[in-house]
């Protein structure tokens, strides 16, 4: 009895450190997670491939419908390329007109989800992704619909992410089309919510929602999901494009963000290729040039309202 | 002497037995079924070791044991470290100081006791995990555990009253 009394005294009292400091046990947790990586990998397997297979017989019921279904937005989709690619090379015509530099340099690695943690107030992936395939803290992690989450723990061969969906999961965004700064916050509900929107604003229903990049935190303009109907309490919460109970394979964004240099000739993009710097001019002198930025602007404008 | 190897070593292999339950029933909620964006949320098997054992046979999982499992699920899980340890060890605590009560009642009764040590646990949960991330946490994910929990506990204790047999036989 007296074992078990020390013993909740021991519990407790980690509880109070790691509320104290939430880096306590970050190197335990590292060292847990590489040691039960291959582990939640073995078993994970056979599971995902009975999952996969249930599914599979699921797709033949709706084999028909799903045919006709693809067949009609593979049309759709011709026309959007189309678009799509006048639109990137107008774009990519005005980038190089007003030197913008702020993209980062991406790159994807793919992974499987291993294991989850759909707890009572976690919601986390875990992926067979780690240092040794260059994943950091802080990187975006993507599905074929959208942004997902982003790396808390990368350990050597497996990672831990943090779903937007947790508790904890608080990502700057845009609501589009007006552009409009908020911070998505997750809340362990199936869909996060929008908080400090500016007073006064309410948001459409179906607005898309996508990263903004402030804070260097992940890379501007990924696709997160729509805003829905406001929710009694007053708040608007967000329909991810990511179905998270679908996901097996993820891809985790590799990017480095801009650096400010003090140098005297502006700021250049680490990473970047030497043509793309050599064609770089210092930021300053493109911001100097207001009546250029504004003709390109409304020039740009014209061309998304054709 | 040479007969009593294998009887020794099966009687050791069963008498870990309710410990390695347990730590499978951790595993096995990590495994990605895709409940993460459910209303389901996976019950927690530990819990229906804890209370079980601590009626039946508490020699068999000893605090030590519990402690180390709530330790493996919060490292597991990403979770509060200490949070699963801490209330395991309480629920194992509170059977114990009921076992009198409790033990060899008729199983409707044993299904009704584990129900209450079901909402305490998730009560417990609900403060611990409110005071631990300094907000008030959404009740739902953890009264569907409470459900689910529940709902496992007679199927999980047919495994361990087999497994309990076996030790019997092998002792």
């Amino acid at each position: 009895m007296t074992l078990l009394a020390f013993l909740i005294f021991v519990s407790a009292v980690l509880l109070f450190i790691g509320r104290a400091d939430p880096t306590a046990f970050e190197k335990s947790r590292l060292w847990v997670l590489d040691g039960i990586a291959p582990v939640l990998e073995t078993v994970s397997k056979p599971v995902m491939s009975a999952i996969d297979y249930i599914g599979r017989a699921d797709d033949l019921v709706t084999l028909y419908e799903e045919n006709d279904r693809l067949r009609e937005e593979n049309l759709q989709l011709q026309d959007w390329r189309e678009a799509t690619i006048r639109l990137e090379q107008k774009l990519e015509r005005y980038q190089a007109l007003l030197n913008v530099q702020i993209d980062p340099k991406m790159d994807f690695v793919t992974g499987r989800v291993i294991a989850e943690t759909g707890g009572p107030f976690l919601r986390t992936f875990v992926v067979n992704l780690g240092r040794d395939q260059s994943i950091e803290n802080g990187y975006a992690v993507i599905d074929s619909s959208g942004l997902i989450g982003r790396v808390v723990t990368a350990g050597k061969e497996a990672s831990r992410i943090l779903l937007l969906t947790d508790l904890n999961s608080r990502v700057p965004v845009f609501v589009e089309p007006e552009h409009v700064r908020a911070i998505l916050s997750g809340d362990n509900r199936n869909s996060p919510f929008l908080e400090h929107l500016p007073k006064n604003y309410r948001p459409q229903v179906g607005s898309r929602v996508v990263t903004s990049g402030d804070g260097g935190l992940l890379p501007p303009g990924l696709p997160i999901g729509m805003v829905t109907q406001q929710q009694p309490g007053g708040q608007f919460r967000v329909a991810l494009f990511s179905n998270l109970s679908q996901t097996d394979f993820v891809r985790v964004v590799q990017y480095e963000f801009p650096k400010v240099s003090t140098d005297a000739s502006g700021p250049q993009p680490e990473g970047r290729d030497q043509e793309g710097a050599a064609k770089s001019e210092t930021l300053s002198s493109s911001t100097s040039s207001g009546a250029a930025t504004q003709a390109a602007d409304s020039s740009l404008r014209n061309d998304l309202v054709e | 002497m040479e007969a009593q190897a294998p009887n020794q070593i099966a009687k050791a292999f069963w008498q870990c037995t309710p410990g390695m339950i347990a730590l499978i029933g951790v595993l096995i909620s990590l495994i990605p079924f895709g409940l993460v964006s459910h209303w389901l949320v996976f019950p927690a098997l530990a819990l229906t070791t804890v209370y079980f054992w601590a009626i039946n046979q508490p020699s068999l999982l000893p605090p030590a044991v519990i402690f180390m499992i709530g330790l493996a699920q919060d490292f597991f899980s990403g979770g509060p470290v200490g949070l699963w340890a801490f209330v395991y060890l309480v629920a194992y605590a509170s059977v114990l100081s009921q076992r009198n009560i409790l033990y060899s009642q008729p199983f409707a009764v044993l299904w009704g006791g584990f129900l209450v040590l079901s909402l305490v646990v998730g009560v417990l949960i609900w403060l611990v995990g409110s005071f631990y991330y300094s907000q008030v946490l959404n009740v739902g994910p953890i009264a569907l555990q409470v459900l689910s929990t529940s709902l496992v506990y007679p199927i999980m204790s047919k495994i361990y009253s087999q497994v309990q047999t076996n030790i019997s036989i092998a002792s």
